[in-house]
């Protein structure tokens, strides 16, 4: 168990700068997940911790260390691929003990290890298998047996569910958090996924092209995504993001088909200033007496949920998230309120205006 | 017409047996030729309507070479020298390989490139050069020289295919070792070259083959049956005034067993998805 801290991180190839200056404080015992869109940086990032990737500047601090220079192996950490990457060669017991064969840890006291690793992951019966026999979950579980055997400090995960299948991708993932609750390691994961990382993380680094947009724990990051970025990828349905002025003195702001939206609190902006009004779907509800109208193209029926999808008077498309299954019929004209709860403003540059009372 | 399709199905399958027919007859039928060749007696090989089988049959053709021709010496030759051929050329191409597709070697491909086109060197053009090289450092009549050609020549097969192989191994697996803690030479002894058994049983099939069949070069270094192979040897068999059909056929024969033993001891190496099972392909 260990912190992880990232100083200035910048990783150059050439001119072009993949990661950008990047700091992050990872407290000993978290579970921090990276995230963001394909090619944003996220596996360079991890790769640079586990001694991967060299790091052009800045420093890497393990437990007070400085690891720049330190190989992989020195760093005491582990690492589970997306694709599994086990050797096909040897025996399940075979992968897990191959770091501690080669950590010259005697045998009695490896067989040990293998053994109660295995029996905290459910592999006790496979140990003899290769890994042509296994199944994907089982292929990934032994790919994390490999990782706590060897006690690591910190374990690094790059998008190990991405293989999966849905049903089997929800399984691990509990799996996955109910092993950070036992073991209570440092745990760093990189995702794509938004979902994976509300549900696992205690803390969410936002990554977009290099550079971290936020740093927060999950429902944080939910209530106050501090730009357009990360209002837009977390959240799923997306938050609807509007095109707005200030009208009204500040009290309201007019959307692009003329209609205001009343706001709790005054904007900082003159009359006519741009802004972007962010709305979660959640809080969009459907009443007569609604400030917004429009007219339904799609309602998707989830069970206990329903999307309904609406372009707005002027053609704006919107959705909205309700409880059950409300009685809309595609065409239909509906009112729309907002619930302030839900409601975010970006000014032009994309950045969050703070409600009040918000640091 | 419901059975046209049928009719052609039938055509299709038809065209296929007999391609298939052609292509079995095509390389079986000189082998089998040569072994009915080897049974049969001097007289009826000369005579003006030859005969397919064997009938009446005779071993004299075997024992006139391994008694009175010292066969088994040339065997021992070649077997010694294609042997060491194999070892040194999967040595040192496994290691070059290895080198050239997972450590980082700068202009990798320029070296690759630059293997290659020492292999397109007409042979015959440094024989001359070599002669003059080994006669100097005493090499003459010896394995070695032998050894040290065969090896410059299966060399850049060896290293291209296993290259080829290293290469299909997913990045993941090195790193994961790296991160076990495994330097480069484990990676390459515990991981690598596991991972690599049926490039390794095919190249090494090739280097022994190409070794086993060479005959200029044999026959530019060797003088004599203690060091002379076997190509060379059945070479000697003809003289100025006769060509002992039956004899070449029956030491043809005897050489291409062990070929064909060798492939079919290591069949079940030569197999598809050794790697099954190691990453989500």
């Amino acid at each position: 168990m260990a912190p992880v801290f990232l100083k200035s991180i910048t990783k150059a190839y050439g001119a072009f700068e993949a990661i950008h200056d990047i700091d992050l404080e990872i407290e000993d015992g978290a579970f921090v997940v990276l995230v963001g869109p394909s090619g944003c940086g996220k596996s360079t990032l991890l790769r640079m911790i586990a001694g991967l990737e060299t790091i052009s500047r800045g420093e890497v601090l393990i437990d007070g260390e400085v690891m720049n220079d330190v190989p992989p192996k020195h760093r005491d950490i582990a690492m589970v691929f997306q694709n599994y990457a086990l050797y096909p060669h040897m025996t399940v017991a075979e992968n897990m003990g191959f770091a501690l064969r080669l950590a010259k840890v005697p045998a009695a006291e490896a067989a040990e290890k293998i053994r109660t690793s295995a029996a905290v992951l459910g592999l006790t019966d496979l140990l003899d298998r290769y890994p042509r026999q296994l199944s994907g979950g089982q292929r990934q579980r032994v790919a994390m047996g490999r990782a706590i055997v060897r006690n690591p400090k910190v374990f690094l995960f790059d998008e190990p569910l991405s293989n999966l299948d849905a049903a089997l991708r929800m399984q691990m993932r509990v799996e996955i958090a109910e092993l950070h609750q036992k073991l209570g390691t440092t745990m760093i994961y990189v995702t794509h996924d938004q979902v994976e990382a509300m549900t696992l993380a205690t803390k969410i680094a936002v990554v977009n092209k290099g550079r971290l947009e936020q740093v927060a724990s999950p429902v944080r990051l939910y209530e106050r995504p501090q730009n357009l970025f990360v209002a837009r990828f977390i959240g799923s349905p997306q938050m609807n993001i509007l095109p707005a002025r200030a009208a009204d003195g500040g009290g309201a702001a007019r959307l692009l088909d003329g209609s205001r939206i009343a706001l709790p609190w005054p904007l900082p902006l003159g009359e006519d200033g741009e802004l972007s009004v962010g709305i979660r779907p959640e809080a969009l509800l459907i009443a007569d007496d609604g400030a917004l109208g429009g007219r339904v193209t799609l309602a998707e029926h989830l069970g206990g949920l329903t999307l309904v999808h609406i372009a707005l008077t002027d053609g704006a498309p919107v959705v909205l998230q309700a409880v059950g299954a409300p009685t809309v019929a595609v065409g239909d004209l509906v009112r729309l309120r907002v619930d302030p709860a839900g409601l975010h403003l970006f000014d032009p540059d994309g950045r969050r205006i703070a409600k009040p009372g918000e640091s | 017409m419901p059975s046209s399709w049928r009719a052609q199905l039938l055509i299709t399958r038809i065209a296929l047996y007999l391609a298939s027919a052609l292509i079995v007859v095509w390389s079986v039928a000189p082998f089998l030729w040569q072994l009915s060749t080897s049974f049969q007696e001097d007289r009826l090989l000369s005579s003006p309507t030859p005969s397919f089988l064997p009938w009446p049959g005779t071993l004299e053709h075997f024992r006139n070479i391994f008694v009175e021709k010292e066969f088994h010496l040339y065997i021992v030759n070649s077997a010694i020298v294609a042997g060491l051929t194999t070892l040194f050329c999967l040595a040192i191409g496994a290691a070059a390989a290895f080198a050239l597709a997972r450590l980082r070697v700068y202009y990798h491909f320029g070296i690759l490139a630059l293997i290659l086109s020492v292999s397109m060197f007409p042979q015959i053009a440094i024989v001359a050069p070599l002669y003059l090289a080994a006669s100097a450092l005493g090499l003459m009549n010896t394995y070695t020289i032998l050894v040290l050609i065969y090896l410059s020549l299966g060399l850049p097969l060896v290293i291209w295919v296993l290259f080829g192989y290293f290469q299909t191994i997913p990045r993941e697996i090195d790193e994961a070792a790296i991160i076990d803690g495994a330097g480069p030479l484990r990676l390459m002894v515990s991981i690598i070259l596991p991972m690599s058994l049926p490039g390794f049983v095919t190249t090494g099939l090739l280097a022994f083959i190409m070794a086993w069949n060479e005959f200029m070069f044999a026959l530019a270094f060797t003088s004599g049956v203690e060091r002379q192979t076997i190509p060379v040897g059945i070479a000697n068999f003809t003289n100025l005034y006769y060509v002992p059909w039956g004899d070449l056929a029956a030491a043809s024969v005897v050489v291409t067993l062990p070929l064909v033993l060798l492939v079919l001891a290591f069949q079940r190496w030569i197999i598809q998805g050794l790697t099954q099972g190691a990453v989500k392909e």
